[in-house]
């Protein structure tokens, strides 16, 4: 079936069209995009090679069970087991507060939403919440929790003012920083639920709560744990807040109420505020330290949100059936 | 015409006619079809027939195009002239588009697309044409109006401004060639005024009657129409067919239509496929009127398709 | 129908309908709180400056030194403050990171979507994702252990650092590598929402525009790029945000003085340290204790969270215009 003269002639395949005939200033825009890619590349891999060279010359394994020295001088002895579980938990602090506020405010706006004015407004809040800084939000606790009212969250000195600091008061603040994504995420999650499961549940008898309740959110569970997922990458990655609200105390100490509760209460740090405080901006005598504990903080955060692709990708994968 | 008692063919065999596929005319001779019933048919839809005999313009030789293994289209071979029109007809998913789209080579935007054969314009192989040259000057009108976000008067002038001309051709310079080509497409009169509206605010027909315009206005030697009304109210639709009539002067007008009363209305020759194969190729007239492939005649009949 | 155990309330429509609908108006009550909160606690910084706290004058950090040493009488207390050279930082910064980071944006969007071969827009994609998730502390200590002293070594030489050493230090922590980090951080931000833009953008108008004899370039600029203008306005002011509110980051990497550089002095302008209102909330945490100076500094978190409420008021009101040419709007 070949025609005469095929061998000649350019590829057939898709052929990408050439770029002679175009005018200089479209070629040199060309070229600047190509620069523009290969940087970002380039920018990319420095940074992670870079990450990886400083995280393996100085990680030592026992940086990470040791406790930190409460010593001025970090360069020591000591490793970083208090920051660590201070990011665990200040996380997980956070995501319990946003998780049931973000999904519940996701399912009034995609299922109920009236009246229509008040459902716009609630969606720019959660714009307006996303957008602002998180030391606005870090002041902006601080100034709530050192009410009297709040003063169960934090310690209480004796003279009755309220410390306000503590991971409860921090992990309300971080749970702003998670809310849009959780919000965002379950949003699209439900949207993506096709209009005939709902009203194959109506039609059955079901009432529009319990519809949400064993149909709609067992469905969205994938989008729900992609949002939580990458707010725990955000509130793990967030310094600002912890610099605030957790109180500078390098180790954890316990705040006021019942035992268990006092931990959360109480103040710490967390990789973040370790790593500022032995970089040349903090008190600065620790670089190793401080390389190390950024190395391990950037696998965390790393890891959470490219999780978030086999989480997704998983559940994706649910045919909703046409 | 044909008998109708007769069950159509199961779809899925290919059925090869026995008569020879690739019919004389097509790529030598006149090809004129006038007189005899093709003349009586073209009378009868009050079409006059062309003033200046029809000369080729592109020629397609032997094309076959795949997407990975399947084929699109198997070795077809027709000429597109200028002052006639040719409707590419049959069933969906017979090749036609394929067709249409490789004449300006708007395939190769499809990375799994292979073409053989050869197509040539103005005897010159297309593909040793610059392809941003080659679409200059064979023009394509698409089946959903797609006027760009931008005034009427941008979306005339687009074509000028960054089709390797000037960028900087002032609007002034601009002017005469938007309007004539708004006048070439009937349009210029309903906006004549507003030109500098947005032309997303013009009504379906007006926007594909500004798509054609659009189009002229980068002077094309050949135009291609993907079922230009298929999207339109019947008011429109014949007013955009009136057009195309009108056109058939100036540039070589190639139509592909599912609907076989418009190909009956507006075309010169007619080129029916059939999944992939070219069936049938000749006069409107003698296709419509007495075609010689069996399942022409059953699709002309609507038995199937 | 499904009741609450202990109580018997019914878990009726109306009744979950209102619930959910307290808590997601939870959010603007919090939006509401955080204005009136933050303004009472930072009126008295305004209110005994008056509009002279935005204008210049004097060095920021003797003032805000005298701020924090204020006699403890409440009469006594000390409010003055210049706050210019750190609202003056903190435009400069943002301004150019985002005005770089858009161009850079958006080539490296065009690059992804159209002419990227398939396995660099593999590698790229990822890359623009992993940018993103790096949390700003990261970013400020590379910043600080390799570009402020490469800055500072070699870059800056000596001569420069004498002629100015009477007025502030050349140490390398300066505008230059604030501006340099800050534009890597925001770029992914707006990469991210512009290729998203470009990939839906109508077939119609690509191929028509291909159609047309318009070549890949010009037909990526003037059409997809244009209509995803409103995009592009979302990802700038997304981009100003971060840059605005980037605190610890340029803490560590763009001074630690409340100086504001002068772009008179030539090359050294791109050397001299600047501190923005974020990273000075950061630096002067620890005096949160002493009322006065607390109140200074709620003031500077005040002007900051105006700023932001006005770049979502700003964002949403560039789209509208674009509404009319049929551009999407998201």
């Amino acid at each position: 079936m070949s025609a005469v003269g095929t061998t000649r002639l350019p590829v057939r395949k898709g052929a990408v069209e050439s770029t002679a005939s175009w005018s200089r200033l479209d070629r040199l825009g060309l070229a600047a995009c190509w620069a523009a890619g290969i940087a970002l590349c380039a920018i990319c891999a420095a940074i992670l090679l870079f990450m990886l060279f400083k995280g393996l010359q100085f990680l030592r394994p026992a940086l990470l069970v040791e406790h930190p020295l409460p010593d001025l001088d970090q360069s020591r002895t000591g490793g970083f087991l208090d920051p660590l579980i201070g990011t665990v938990m200040l996380t997980v602090v956070g995501i319990a507060f946003a998780l049931p506020v973000g999904v519940a405010t996701s399912v009034w706006l995609v299922e109920y939403g009236r009246p229509a004015w008040l459902a716009r407004a609630v969606e720019s809040g959660i714009e307006i919440v996303a957008g602002t800084p998180s030391i606005v939000l870090a002041i902006f606790g601080l100034i709530i929790f050192q009410e009297r009212v709040f003063g169960f969250l934090s310690f209480t000195a004796q003279g009755g003012s309220v410390f306000g600091r503590s991971f409860l008061t921090a992990g309300a603040m971080m749970a702003l920083l998670a809310l849009p994504l959780v919000v965002g995420a379950t949003r699209e999650a439900l949207n993506a639920i096709p209009a005939h499961v709902r009203e194959a549940s109506y039609a059955l008898g079901a009432s529009k709560a319990r519809t949400i309740r064993r149909v709609l959110l067992p469905g969205a569970r994938g989008g729900i744990a992609t949002g939580a997922t990458l707010g725990m990458g955000r509130i793990a990655g967030d310094t600002a807040i912890v610099v605030i609200l957790l109180g500078a105390s390098l180790q954890m100490q316990h705040g006021g109420g019942p035992p268990l509760y006092n931990v959360l209460s109480g103040t710490g740090s967390t990789l973040t505020t370790y790593v500022y405080n032995n970089s040349p901006a903090g008190e600065g005598n620790a670089p190793d330290k401080a390389y190390a504990a950024a190395f391990v903080l950037l696998a965390i955060v790393i890891l959470l949100n490219f999780a978030v692709g086999a989480i997704g990708g998983r559940d994706r994968r649910v045919a909703w059936g046409r | 015409m044909g008998s109708l008692s007769e069950p159509p063919p199961p779809v899925r065999r290919i059925v090869v006619d026995e008569q020879p596929r690739v019919m004389d005319p097509p790529l030598n001779g006149n090809g004129n079809g006038n007189g005899g019933i093709a003349g009586q048919l073209r009378s009868a839809a009050h079409r006059p027939a062309p003033a200046v005999a029809p000369r080729e313009r592109m020629r397609v030789e032997r094309l076959t195009i795949r997407y990975d293994r399947k084929v699109a289209v198997n070795s077809v071979s027709l000429p597109v002239r200028q002052g006639e029109v040719l409707a590419l007809i049959g069933p969906s998913g017979c090749g036609k588009t394929t067709l249409l789209r490789s004449l300006n080579r708007l395939t190769e935007l499809t990375p799994s697309a292979t073409r053989d054969g050869r197509i040539t314009l103005d005897e010159q192989d297309v593909d040793l044409l610059e392809v941003t040259q080659l679409r200059r000057r064979v023009s394509m009108v698409f089946q959903q109006p797609n006027p760009f976000p931008m005034s009427i008067f941008d979306n005339v002038a687009y074509g000028l401004r960054e089709g390797g001309g000037s960028r900087r051709a002032s609007k002034a310079a601009l002017r005469p060639a938007a309007i004539d080509a708004l006048q070439r497409a009937g349009l210029y009169d309903e906006v004549a005024a507003d030109l500098d509206h947005p032309a997303l605010r013009l009504s379906g027909g007006q926007q594909q009657r500004l798509c054609i315009a659009r189009s002229l206005a980068v002077g094309p030697e050949v135009l291609l129409l993907d079922e230009p009304c298929s999207a339109l109210d019947p008011k429109s639709t014949e007013t955009i067919e009136r057009l195309i009539v009108r056109l058939r002067e100036e540039v070589a007008v190639v139509i592909v239509t599912h609907n076989l009363q418009q190909a009956f209305r507006v075309a010169d020759h007619v080129a029916f496929m059939y999944l992939g194969e070219l069936v049938e190729y000749g006069p409107a007239g003698q296709v419509f009127g007495a075609p010689r492939a069996k399942r022409t005649r059953e699709y002309v009949a609507g038995s199937f398709g | 129908m499904r009741r609450l155990p202990l109580t018997g309330i019914a878990w009726t429509d109306r009744r979950v309908e209102r619930l959910l609908g307290a808590l997601a108006c939870t959010v603007l009550a919090l939006i509401a709180a955080m204005v009136v909160f933050v303004f009472s606690k930072a009126w008295p910084s305004f209110a005994h400056n008056g509009l002279a706290w935005f204008g210049g004058g004097g060095n920021v950090d003797r003032q805000l030194a005298a701020i924090f040493d204020s006699p403890a009488n409440p009469n006594d207390y000390v409010y003055t403050l210049h706050a210019w050279p750190m609202l003056y930082a903190t435009a400069l910064l943002s301004g150019v990171a985002v005005l770089c980071g858009l161009v850079f944006a958006l080539l490296c969007a065009v690059f992804i979507v159209e002419f990227a071969p398939e396995r660099m827009r593999r590698v790229l994609e990822p890359a623009v994702r992993l940018l993103a998730a790096v949390p700003s502390v990261v970013y400020g200590l590379i910043g600080v252990l390799v570009l402020v002293p490469l800055v500072g070594n070699h870059v800056i030489s000596a001569g420069m650092k004498r002629s100015v050493a009477y007025v502030v230090q050349l140490d390398g922590t300066s505008l230059l590598v604030g501006a340099a980090v800050l534009t890597v951080m925001v770029t992914p931000i707006m990469v991210a929402i512009v290729v998203d833009a470009l990939r839906a953008v109508p077939r119609g108008w690509t191929e028509g525009a291909a159609a047309l004899g318009v070549n890949r370039w010009r037909a990526m600029w003037t059409i997809s790029v244009r209509a995803a203008r409103p995009a592009i306005v979302a990802a700038a002011v997304l981009a100003t945000a971060r840059a605005l509110g980037e605190a610890i980051m340029l803490a560590m990497v763009s001074g630690s003085v409340g100086f504001a550089p002068n772009p008179l002095d030539g090359v050294l302008f791109l050397f001299e340290p600047a501190r923005p209102l974020a990273a000075t909330i950061v630096d002067n945490a620890e005096g949160l204790s002493v009322v006065p100076f607390g109140q200074t500094i709620y003031a500077f978190a005040a002007v900051l969270l105006v700023s932001s409420l006005f770049l979502s008021l700003g964002g949403w009101a560039a789209k509208r215009p674009l509404k009319r040419y049929g551009l999407a709007a998201r």
